[in-house]
Parts: C-alpha cells; structure tokens; sequence
C-alpha cells in the first residue's frame, strides 16, 4: 500500500495483499487452510492425537535406541537368523539342566566313572560277570560220583548203585546192597570201609562227624544208625532196642541178625542179612561233614 | 604226577578220585581192628517179634529153632569162651588188590602216591590212634 486510506473511503475495487494487515491466528474461526498454507512444523508442535499407520514412515534401525519390543513383535526368523545353534559352545551353557531327552551320548562320550559315582540302583543281573560274583567268594568244592562200599567181614554185592555227592563240607553217600555171603562167628565190630571222601578231622577221633539210616531186612528190627567218626573213612552200624554211645563196645551183639541183638554192630550179626536171598537188601544213606 | 586221578592226602587217609567219572575213595593207612573173639551160642528161637514182622516160614512157630547153636563140646555151655579174643590186629593192605576193587585197574601215580604217604611211621600213629578210640 501506498498511502493509508481510511477503509470507509473504499468504494470500489479491491484490497491487495499488501493492504492486509498482519492477523493473530484467533482470527481464523472458520474454513480450512489449504495444504500448502501450512508450515514445516517442528515435532514439538505435536503433543497430542493419533497418527495414521499411513502417515508413519519407516524407520531405520539407528532410530531404535531404548526399550525392549514385546516378544509378540519379533519372528521366530527375527532370532535365529543369526544364531548358529550347531556351534555351540559348551561355555554357553552356563545354568539349567539340558532334557535328558536331548542328550544323545555314544560310549565314547561317556568318561570312565569312579566307583563312587554309582550310588544308587542295581545291576541287572547280565551287567555283573560271573567272576564278579565269585572273586570275593570262597569257592564251593562240588564233587559228585560213586563208590565202592565193602565190609570188613563177609561181602555183599552193590545192587542198585553207590553214589556220592559233595556240596562245600557236606558229603552224602548212597548205596543200596545185598549180603552174598556170611563172615565170621565173632563180636568183632563190622563196618562199612570206602567212603569217597576223609570225613573231617576234629581232633577227637571219636567224635561222630556224620549219620544217617541203615535199613536192613534182618531179624526182628530192620533199622539202625550208621555213623561215621572223625577222620575215618568207615560207616559203622548200632541197632536194637539199646543204642550205646557211638564207640562203646561193652555188649559186643552175638546174635546172627542185627535185628536180633543190641549195640554196635559185629561180624556175628551181619550173618543172617549177608546169608544170601533176593530179601537180603540193605538201603544206607549217610551224611558226613568233611 | 597222575594226571587221571585226582590225590588228597589227609592226616592217616589219601582221598583218590578219578577225573572222569569222579569215582572216589578214600583210603585208610592200614587195616586195624581189635578181635573180640567169640563164645558158644545157644539156639536162636524164632519170638512174636519174628511173629509179628511175617519172618516165620510155613511150618514153623514162635519157639521154634531159628538158627542152632553151637554143638557143644564136653565140659563146654553156652557163652564159654569158643574163640579167645587176640585183642587188637593190624595188618597192610594189599594196594593192587585194592585199587584193582576199587578203581579196576593199578595206577602206578596213585600206588606211588599211597605208598609214599602211607609210611611206616604213620601207619603206626595211625594203630595207635585206632586203640585209642
């Protein structure tokens, strides 16, 4: 503007920019700015609403620079991508405890173990060799056979075998025999000789270190005890309705058949079972410590 | 050293098993035993007992003769002194006889392994030991 000019004396035409004068922003009540009348703004000047996801633009990475995103908002891709799990090192396994269902150990992975380490379970039987079990053992003497029973008077036959079988320091003998023919007329004590095995040596050769049956068919009695003593390898026979201690010979039996008479055994009565017959069997079973 | 039998020497005895079969005896040092000698029987009657277990034959009864005794000479009765007792006896065994009984057959490691176990001396602590039963 040129001059001033007072507004009432405008009749006619019309204001140019330069006669407007410079108004505050209350000024402008109503219509809307066109796009380009408004200004670079500075992002102080917005404090407050919504952008539209449109009107975001992208952002570098750099712009990123405090915060945690929520776990939500990463991929899967986003975390392995670079991470080479192949490659582990056992140094970044630092707490907690792998599955054991992901562990996967060839023998040569496993180290030699101290024996202190195994402190609970049990071996399956097929784990533990047989020597493991028996080196710590004292072994078990077994022996099995026969033998060859004969008397110290007369003879009898072996009808249905000797047999013998020994488990540590026991020692069973079976035998199964028949008189064949009769011996002396005397008190002297009869025994069986041949025992598989010496029976043990106590120290006191009278100690009787075994027993068991004889069964005979003699007389009016049919059975008796045979015993062994220490360290003799013979059975001896007592019978009757008397039974003496084991060596005692104060009624040497006279009778012809062991059933007959009382005490130990003598030549005398073994004549009645030896005298031959399909009826002269003994059945003896003896068990003695060796 | 044999090699079919196995060996065990005890205190008076030697314990022979053979390998195979594990046929065993044992084998005292010495035959020993105390004679006791014998006196005149009377007649052995057949008693219930004998009644009683099926032991008397057709024709017989209780009271009968079972076994007779002795025929008495003059001068002599029932329980006189027939035989005198010796006391006790000793006698060696006859080591093939007895292997041959036992084993059937002498082996000549197992006789060697008896007979040099078996010595004098021990034979006669074994007769010793024997009487003293």
């Amino acid at each position: 503007m040129t001059k001033a000019r007072d507004l009432a004396n405008i009749i006619s035409g019309g204001l140019t920019a330069d006669d407007i004068p410079a108004l505050p922003a209350s000024k402008i009540t109503s219509g809307s700015l066109g796009a380009d009348r408004i200004p670079d703004l500075p992002t102080s000047k917005i404090t407050s609403g919504a952008f539209a996801d449109a009107r975001i633009p992208d952002l570098a990475t750099s712009k990123i620079t405090s915060g945690t995103f929520a776990d939500a908002r990463l991929s899967s891709g986003s975390v392995t991508q670079h991470v080479d799990l192949t490659a582990l090192s056992a140094d970044n396994l630092t707490s907690g405890t792998v599955p054991s269902a992901r562990l996967s150990l060839s023998a040569s992975d496993v180290p030699a173990l101290a024996t202190s380490k195994i402190t609970s379970g049990t071996f399956a039987d097929a784990r533990i060799s047989s020597s493991s079990v028996t080196a710590h053992v004292s072994a078990v003497t077994q022996a099995s056979g026969s033998w060859t029973p004969a008397p110290s008077n007369g003879s009898f036959g072996i009808d249905n075998g000797a047999r013998y079988a020994r488990v540590g320091n026991l020692v069973s003998v079976t035998c199964w025999l028949t008189g064949s023919s009769q011996g002396d007329t005397n008190t002297n004590i009869w025994y069986i000789s041949g025992l598989p095995i010496t029976p043990v040596n106590t120290g006191t050769a009278s100690d009787v270190v075994g027993m068991g049956t004889a069964y005979a068919s003699t007389g009016a009695k049919h059975s008796g005890v045979a015993y062994v003593f220490s360290n003799t390898s013979y059975i001896y026979l007592m019978h009757g309705s008397k039974i003496y201690s084991a060596d005692d010979n104060s009624e040497p039996a006279n009778q012809n058949n062991w059933g007959d008479s009382n005490g130990r055994t003598t030549n005398w009565n073994m004549r009645g079972w030896m005298s031959s017959g399909s009826d002269k069997g003994m059945a003896l079973e003896v068990t003695y410590f060796v | 050293m044999a090699t079919k039998y196995e060996i065990t020497k005890h205190e008076f005895s030697v314990d022979v098993r053979r390998i195979s079969d594990g046929h065993s005896c044992a084998f005292m040092a010495k035959k020993v035993w105390k004679d006791m000698g014998s006196t005149y029987q009377g007649d052995v009657l057949y008693t219930t007992q004998h009644q009683n277990d099926g032991l008397i034959p057709d024709g017989k009864k209780v009271g009968d003769v079972f076994i007779p005794g002795d025929t008495l000479p003059e001068g002599k009765k029932v329980g006189d002194v027939k035989v005198a007792a010796k006391g006790w006896q000793e006698e060696d065994f006859d080591w093939d006889a007895e292997l041959t009984r036992v084993f059937g057959e002498v082996d000549a490691d197992v006789k060697t392994a008896i007979t040099s176990h078996f010595t004098d001396d021990l034979k006669a602590k074994y007769v010793t030991a024997e009487k003293a039963k």
